[in-house]
């Protein structure tokens, strides 16, 4: 099938599909042509800083650390009403690790993430991949991630490209080039336009139990490909702090991993500003943690000068409790900001009792951004003091580590090293507890699968590293010098490939697209299981698949941990949540009560046909409304009307402290309660008021909606109609009922301030001929 | 460093070889049995790149084509015979 063929069958017009912020994004169309989509560039896309002093109009404030904001996003809870709606966005790239085992689901999740400021999503493997000796193809189902493949990479770049062209700025996509299939990973991401991976030779040794050889020799290949592609690459240090008991101790080792792959991949030609150390601050409180982190975060950063700086949030120490882990992070992130990073990475606030869940991803990269814009060049008011404890502790760490390498090349090199348990011991360098992971030379996955080069090894292909020779006889100087010494040399790129008539990197029309190889575990099927769980699409809860229903009820009961954890699912149950499980507790008092949360599935739908939805308020901003009434002072009336002794609502709709009427610079005269209709009106008369404001409250025999025609009719009767704009307020109040009634507006339960003011502003206005317009030029 | 690199210039691994292959446009599941077939015969050494260009050169056709008749099982005696192998 064309192009053509398939988008004129397309639900999408031209057959050119963009995301619509007011829809959610369609797989399908996603998944459409696949096999026809190139990605539109290759490469890192790092953020770029403002100038120091940079605002973000119309706020006063200079920025000293932002970058630019993008064209849409979600800006933190409190920018809306106080702070003009802006979103500044801190200058470091911000990172979102994404893992529902469904990639499909991921990149509903992207989206989310994306609009709150991460630019830089983390696709999480499934369990295993690392020893799966090749590549997976397809879209197969995952556990704790995704089966990276080549249809998942490509339908998730689309989207992301969908994604970027929706926020206004570049997105980076990144996965890991580890395990048995390194170097064919690294091809696979710079085929399809993946931007950033974890590579470090040291990860496969340490915690994936691959073969030493194996691994450094799959590395070379692999970081020179990537380097081809201009990917970025974070090492695996970090890993040490996140399996190390007391991750403080590792510090020494941490420096000597980050050397160990910086130095390896420099001298494969690698840039250095696009290898990045992965670096977590150790330890969390109650440790004293800023004091133990921050020696290590000095060291790291003195002695890695022109390298990237990934700074990734605390798992080790995280347990259920979200707002633990939140405050832990913040700590984190003041310790980036009194160094320095590229790359922020975040921990979601429930990694530490679930896989995290959509609206998790989305607070800890809520947690980045609003803690380094609230602590946007905090450098230029505060430094650090080397000359006390910090500078001592931070040369004490530098000295263990360039002991710790010492002792490595007095053992004999890395190898022997790696082989006398010298890494992730938990002493102290130079203190040793014996308790490090040991690796045999001929052991481990991928052993004895080392060959040497034949004299006439030759690769016919771009970014190849290492010895090859063109034979004489396909065109190559006799004798086979050919490429005898690192890389190929820059001029090669794009005729090593020549006699094979070219290669995937140098002619992307040469890469073979392979879709699903199992008819049943695949995304289409997965999608269909997913539709079937909203039929007719009804809304469920979800927290990480389309339909999945799993909802938390969060619950104080007077009562200890355990009984208070058994009443808590027996609740759960009698509110016909199924399979309820204890996600958190949290203990207030021994004997007075423990915080409770569960989750559960909800087995059942809402039709969103059968709701009715409050018409959307689009307020005008209070700057505009408080600008108005400067330049024409507004005075109204108020009172309570009839037999009626309530005055709270309207109080709260008038006075200052509330956000009411007074703080916009409206004059209220409040003439109290019981007052009848006819006094109201007379005093609005003789203040010479703009608007009268009544209130009425539950009312027997709708004594409410008889107040508020009488309203109107004195008004008509006594000539002033068209003076005054009557409004009503109350309870049972509604905007329909006070028309009806002959007046302009009606506010129920729950009006606050603002609303009764943008509606006078914009209603006086109106009378007056006038449109009142927010500082975007439009009404918002 | 020096001693890694080394290591690094002079070896191959079968998935160094799968990239290359893959670089080749020839799909992993072709490269997968190609590779594999190279271990068993004791080829992988002169890179499986470049036992594709003599099985291509041999059958007159495109690396592509050749990796898959290779992954079929064809061609193995033409390459046998192009690195010096009697039978």
């Amino acid at each position: 099938m064309s192009t053509e063929d398939r988008s004129a069958k397309g639900p999408h017009p031209g057959g050119v599909y963009r995301l619509d912020p007011g829809r959610p994004i369609d797989i399908g169309a996603v998944l459409e042509g696949l096999e026809d989509y190139r990605p539109r560039r290759r490469g890192w896309a790092w953020r770029g800083p403002l100038p120091a002093g940079s605002r973000v109009p119309p706020a006063p404030f200079g920025y000293h650390q932002i970058s630019g904001s993008p064209d849409r996003s979600v800006p933190l809870p409190a920018a809306s009403r106080y702070f003009w709606s802006i979103d500044p966005q801190p200058e470091v790239t911000i990172t979102s690790e994404i893992a529902s085992g469904h990639f499909e689901d991921d990149i509903r999740r992207m989206r989310m993430v994306a609009w709150h400021g991460a630019d830089h999503v983390m696709v999480i493997r499934t369990a295993g991949q690392s020893h799966f000796d090749g590549l997976i193809e397809g879209t197969p189902e995952g556990v704790g991630g995704v089966p990276i493949t080549r249809k998942q990479l490509r339908a998730t770049r689309r989207a992301l490209d969908l994604i970027e062209d929706e926020v206004g700025r570049p997105l980076n996509l990144h996965s890991y080039v580890s395990g048995l299939a390194g170097p064919e990973m690294a091809v696979l991401f710079v085929e399809e336009g993946v931007n950033g991976a974890h590579q470090d030779p040291q990860y496969n040794v340490l915690y994936r139990n691959v073969n030493m050889v194996r691994s450094f020799v799959d590395s070379a290949e692999a970081k020179t490909v990537m380097n081809s592609g201009s990917l970025v690459q974070i090492d695996g240090a970090h890993n040490a702090g996140a399996t190390a008991r007391e991750a403080w101790k590792v510090t020494p080792e941490l420096l000597v991993q980050h050397a160990v792959n910086c130095a390896f991949s420099e001298a494969l030609g690698y840039p250095r500003d696009l290898v990045c150390l992965s670096t977590v601050p150790p330890t969390a409180p109650p440790a004293p943690n800023v004091r133990l982190d921050l020696p290590y975060a000095v060291a790291l950063r003195d002695l890695f000068v022109g390298f990237g700086v990934r700074a990734q949030m605390n798992t080790r120490y995280i347990e259920s409790d979200a707002r633990e882990a939140t405050v832990t992070h913040v700590l984190n992130l003041l310790v980036t900001r009194l160094t320095s990073a590229d790359i922020q990475s975040t921990i979601t606030p429930d990694e530490g009792r679930n896989v995290p869940w959509h609206y998790n991803n989305v607070a800890a990269v809520e947690t980045a951004k609003q803690a380094l814009v609230g602590m946007d060049g905090l450098g230029d008011i505060v430094s650090l003091r080397r000359d006390g404890p910090l500078g001592r502790a931070a040369r004490e760490i530098k000295e263990r580590a360039v002991l710790f390498l010492e002792e490595i090349l007095a053992m004999g090199g890395y190898f022997a090293a790696a082989e006398a348990g010298m890494f992730v011991d938990s002493g102290y360098y130079p203190e040793r507890a014996g308790d490090g992971i040991a690796r045999r030379l001929g052991g481990g996955v991928g052993a004895g699968t080392v060959v040497p080069r034949e004299d006439d090894y030759w690769a016919p292909v771009c970014a190849h590293f290492g010895r090859s020779s063109r034979p004489a006889d396909f065109g190559g100087r006799s004798g086979g010098s050919g490429s005898r010494t690192g890389a190929q040399p820059e001029s090669d790129v794009g005729s090593a490939c020549r006699p094979a008539g070219g290669c995937t990197l140098c002619r992307p029309d040469l890469i073979p697209y392979v879709d699903e190889l199992d008819p049943e575990d695949n995304v289409h099927r997965r999608l269909e299981a997913a539709a079937a769980r909203r039929p007719g699409g009804l809304l469920r809860p979800e927290v990480e698949w389309s339909g999945d229903g799993v909802m938390t009820l969060t619950l104080f009961l007077p009562a200890g941990r355990d009984l208070a954890a058994a009443a808590a699912l027996e609740i759960a149950g009698r509110l016909g949540l199924e399979k309820p499980e204890v996600i958190h507790t949290h203990v207030m008092h021994p004997a007075e009560g423990t915080l409770v949360e569960v989750k559960g599935i909800l087995p059942f739908g809402v039709d969103p046909a059968s709701l009715s939805v409050p018409e959307a308020k689009n307020l005008l901003d209070e700057d505009t409304i408080r600008k108005d009434v400067a330049a024409r002072p507004m005075t109204i009336v108020a009172a309570t009307v009839g037999q009626d002794e309530h005055s709270v609502g309207m109080r709260e709709i008038l006075d200052m402290k509330h956000g009411g009427l007074e703080k916009f610079g409206i004059k209220g005269h409040y003439l109290g309660t019981s007052v009848p209709v006819e006094k109201v009106l007379d005093a609005a008369v003789e203040s010479d008021a703009d608007a009268v404001l009544i209130s009425t409250i539950i009312t027997h025999g709708d004594v409410h909606r008889k107040e508020m025609r009488k309203l109107h009719d004195l008004a008509v009767e006594k000539g002033v109609r068209d003076r005054f704009i009557l409004v009503a307020g109350g309870t049972t109040v509604t905007s329909e009922m006070a028309r009806e009634a002959g007046l302009d507006a009606g506010f129920g339960r729950g009006t606050k301030g603002i609303e009764v003011a943008d509606f006078l502003v914009r209603a006086r206005a109106a009378r007056e001929g006038r449109e009142v317009k927010g500082p975007d030029g439009d009404a918002r | 460093m020096e001693p890694l690199l080394e290591l690094a210039k002079t070896h191959t691994t079968p998935s160094i070889e799968r990239s290359v292959l893959a670089r080749m446009g020839v799909p992993s599941y072709h490269a997968a049995t190609v590779v594999r077939e190279c271990v068993g015969r004791g080829l992988l050494g002169h890179g499986a790149g470049h036992v594709v260009m003599r099985a291509a050169r041999a059958a007159g056709c495109s690396a592509r084509d050749a990796a898959s008749m290779l992954a079929s099982g064809h061609l193995w005696d033409e390459v046998e015979r192009a690195f010096g192998r009697e039978h």
